[in-house]
């Protein structure tokens, strides 16, 4: 008991509303942004062959794909919604309903045949943030209201964004390990992965990463490389014991991408613009007396 | 006097029964706040872990994230991929946003799914990309779209060693000539 309690004071102590509405500003508009680049490539699926539409998530309500006017349209609506979300307008409809349209739309993109998953963290915030009172401050509904103090409300959606976080790499960890035991951290296959995303890349003439294709040479390199990927993974959830433990592990978390996107050209902008980590903001502020 | 008294002893009992709604007020909102923090976070929580705990195909957002953690044993990988093949034979690889989109991965898994449908399908997806490949600079000295499978040594492909090991043609179609 004495465990849970001191877990729920953890994770219903108050923080500042002007720290929610920073973060619902920030992760929604790189939503926005991230609607408004691929958008290319969303409407690209209106001259898709019907017949290689595999819906998931949401989307598998569909029994066939979405007429062109809308496949056309839904990046946009979901961009202009997006926007309204960022601003902190009409919260109580634009919240909800931009989370429900980013994941709509980005669902879409992976219902032909390839899941992609760059996008799957932002969504998972996005449906935290709809669900608090994230435009009490710092937005359009609260213009002209003064900020009200530091509450539970505006902490706990902090807190379960920085666990999310945590929990979708421990995932990862856990999957790589189902599949391939701890012989995953030993290098081998690490090394057949860079390899064989550098070929389909250089096959099918797209561009790939030389510094991955010139380590291949290096062999003894992927046993660390794969170990600490490994174990960053797997111990995410200690990030949440204390925040030099935050600081130290967002540290190398970003240096971690920054190899991949080095290493194999495959960049996860969520973490590397330091936004996945917003949920983190009280622990990173240096001033914080958080344990 | 008396009436003094009593005003004041009513404002007192008024003063504390505000008090009283107000510390009502803040507890109903905490518990409030309460309910809807734990629901909240213990909903996310299961659905994020579930495919840990529940094996199924994978979807968005809620995902095993099995990027890296499908068995790759052996450097040796099948690609199916396009071609754009020129008179004295030479091929050079079509680029995804003529075949899909500018995904590479979106790319690949539009020319393996087509394959698995079969000629007719395929057929329609060459004469597509050759459609597009027409108005590329980049292919005005090509003949034909290829469309086929390969399997490549990928450590020994960066040491030099480019020729597949296995190919299988599944469709040619002919490059429609600019006229211009």
């Amino acid at each position: 008991m004495n465990a849970l309690r001191r877990l729920s004071d953890a994770y219903f102590a108050p923080a500042p509303a002007r720290w929610l509405g920073l973060v619902r500003l920030l992760v929604g508009s790189y939503a926005v942004i991230q609607v408004l680049r691929r958008t290319p490539r969303l409407v690209s699926f209106a001259r898709f062959d019907p017949a290689g539409f595999r819906p998931v998530g949401l989307v598998s309500m569909l029994d066939a794909p979405l007429p062109p006017a809308l496949t056309f349209a839904q990046p946009y609506a979901a961009a202009a919604v997006g926007a309204l979300f960022a601003a902190g307008a009409f919260y109580r409809v634009s919240g909800p309903l931009f989370a429900l349209l980013f994941t709509w739309v980005m669902a879409y993109r992976c219902s032909w045949g390839m899941v992609f998953h760059t996008e799957s963290l932002v969504a998972l915030h996005l449906g935290i943030l709809a669900l608090s009172p994230a435009a009490s401050a710092l937005s359009l509904d609260a213009r002209g209201v003064s900020e009200p103090p530091p509450d539970a409300r505006f902490g706990w959606p902090l807190r379960l964004l920085a666990v999310v976080t945590v929990l979708t790499y421990f995932v990862s960890a856990v999957s790589k390990l189902k599949t391939n035991g701890v012989g995953w951290a030993e290098g081998e296959l690490l090394r057949n992965y860079v390899a064989f995303d550098a070929l389909r890349k250089v096959e099918l003439g797209a561009f790939h990463s030389p510094i991955g294709t010139a380590l291949l040479r290096f062999p003894a390199l992927f046993a660390p490389m794969a170990a600490g990927a490994l174990a960053l993974e797997l111990f995410a959830p200690l990030a949440l014991v204390h925040r030099y433990a935050a600081r130290i592990w967002i540290t190398a978390m970003w240096a971690f991408h920054m190899g991949v996107w080095a290493v194999m050209g495959i960049g996860f902008a969520y973490p590397l613009t330091g936004f996945a980590f917003l949920g983190f903001v009280q622990w990173l502020d240096p001033r914080s007396r958080e344990p | 006097m008396l009436r003094s008294l009593e005003l004041v002893a009513w404002r007192e009992r008024n003063a504390s029964q505000q008090l009283r709604a107000m510390a009502m007020e803040r507890t109903r909102e905490r518990t409030r706040t309460h309910v809807i923090g734990a629901t909240v976070g213990i909903g996310v929580v299961l659905a994020v872990l579930s495919p840990v705990l529940v094996s199924g195909p994978d979807s968005f957002p809620i995902s095993s994230f099995p990027m890296f953690a499908h068995v790759r044993a052996s450097p040796m990988g099948t690609i199916t991929h396009a071609l754009a093949v020129s008179a004295d034979g030479r091929r050079r690889p079509i680029p995804p946003e003529l075949v899909a989109n500018s995904s590479s991965l979106q790319a690949l898994v539009t020319l393996q799914a087509t394959v698995a449908r079969g000629p007719a399908a395929l057929a329609t997806l060459c004469a597509g990309i050759a459609e597009r490949a027409r108005l590329d600079a980049r292919f005005a000295g090509s003949r034909d779209v290829v469309i086929e499978t390969a399997t490549y040594d990928a450590v020994a492909y960066f040491d030099g060693d480019v020729e597949p090991t296995t190919r299988e043609e599944h469709v040619r179609c002919p490059l429609p000539r600019d006229p211009r």
